[in-house]
């Protein structure tokens, strides 16, 4: 492979043509800010990626924290719910007082047969067997 | 004593060590220049992620190839190769790339100069009082300038000087001879000819911008 030097043997009487005392003073000093600008960009650069790192920290932090804290709060809305879906077994637990209440008066009566409380009513019409309350 | 190889046998038998050899030759070239690829793209990938060393390598072996090109593009106004010259480093520095190889990597350069230079002279052209008549600095600063065009104008300004001074530079920059050295051979003192080699110098390069500027006119 042809290298400059190969092409232009006098390559290097240009160089010192041109790079004359105040280019090199030039040259010295930009290289020295380019040192800088690349230290610079080195921090930027390492700023970015703490930051990157941390963001990824704090959405991993916050998914785990969800991810944990959604079934405790179904747990807690559970009980609420409970209530209305039992609600209608709730009325096996009326007394017997209440559910005589319910009927008018003298219409009906609580009777036991065989061992079993029935509801009775008293009117011929209206008379039928509960067998269960 | 061996046994006689048949005649017929020999030229398929010399054919396959040629080829074997070929191959063997061409795989090694081709490991050698893998080898070399994956280096360069190390050395600016170390670069790019901020190593100052590998940086500073890259400027010593770039900078003045950039200032050559650039003397071409702003056709031998120093000031302004100079200006840009900054701002292609800075610009280096701060956004450097993985390349895999010395052609992409000048390839960039080179885009990072013409872009820069086409800045500069639209700043130049907003800051200016007077809007010239024939701007055509634009269409100039966009042109590719030819390749090696200030080795060529360099060539030239050589050409100029007599022989004598031609293998005076030629033996203190390319051959690297001591000046204490050449100073003995021509009869005169060591101050005298680290004058005398500053003067061909400044004539050189003078010489190259004004023939850079001149090929503008042309």
């Amino acid at each position: 492979m042809k290298t400059e030097a190969d092409v232009y043997p006098d390559t290097p009487v240009l160089e010192a043509a041109i790079a004359d005392e105040t280019f090199s003073s030039f040259a010295a000093s930009l290289q020295q800010a380019g040192i800088r600008a690349v230290r610079h960009h080195r921090h930027i650069r390492q700023v970015q990626i703490a930051l990157a790192q941390l963001t990824c920290v704090v959405g991993l932090a916050t998914l785990f924290w969800f991810t944990r804290s959604e079934p405790q709060q179904l747990a807690h809305v559970a009980p609420v719910i409970a209530p209305a879906t039992h609600g209608a077994a709730s009325a096996h637990y009326i007394s017997e007082a209440q559910m005589l209440a319910m009927f008018p008066n003298g219409s009906c009566a609580l009777a036991e047969v065989n061992g079993r409380k029935e509801l009775v009513f008293l009117e011929l019409s209206s008379t039928r067997r509960v067998e269960k309350y | 004593m061996p046994p006689r190889q048949p005649e017929a046998a020999l030229p398929p038998l010399v054919a396959f060590l040629a080829n074997r050899t070929r191959r063997d030759t061409a795989a090694r070239i081709e490991t050698q220049a893998e080898q070399a690829d994956r280096e360069f793209r190390d050395w600016t990938r170390r670069i790019s992620r901020g190593d100052e060393h590998a940086f500073t390598h890259f400027y010593e072996l770039y900078h003045l190839r950039i200032y050559k090109y650039l003397l071409a593009l702003t056709r031998g106004n120093e000031h302004d190769a100079r200006e840009v010259l900054q701002t292609v480093i800075l610009k280096a520095a701060k956004s450097f790339k993985v390349f895999p190889d010395d052609q992409r990597l000048w390839a960039w350069l080179c885009r990072l100069s013409r872009n820069a230079y086409i800045d500069l002279l639209r700043r130049k052209n907003r800051d200016s009082r007077f809007v010239p008549i024939d701007d055509r600095s634009l269409d100039f600063a966009a042109a590719e300038p030819s390749k090696d065009r200030t080795e060529q104008a360099f060539a030239d300004a050589m050409a100029q000087l007599p022989e004598e001074e031609q293998e005076l530079v030629r033996e203190a920059y390319v051959d690297k001879r001591p000046l204490q050295q050449l100073a003995i051979e021509a009869g005169s003192t060591y101050k005298a000819m680290e004058s005398r080699l500053g003067r061909l110098r400044l004539k050189l390069k003078t010489n190259v911008l004004t023939l850079l500027r001149n090929e503008n006119r042309s």
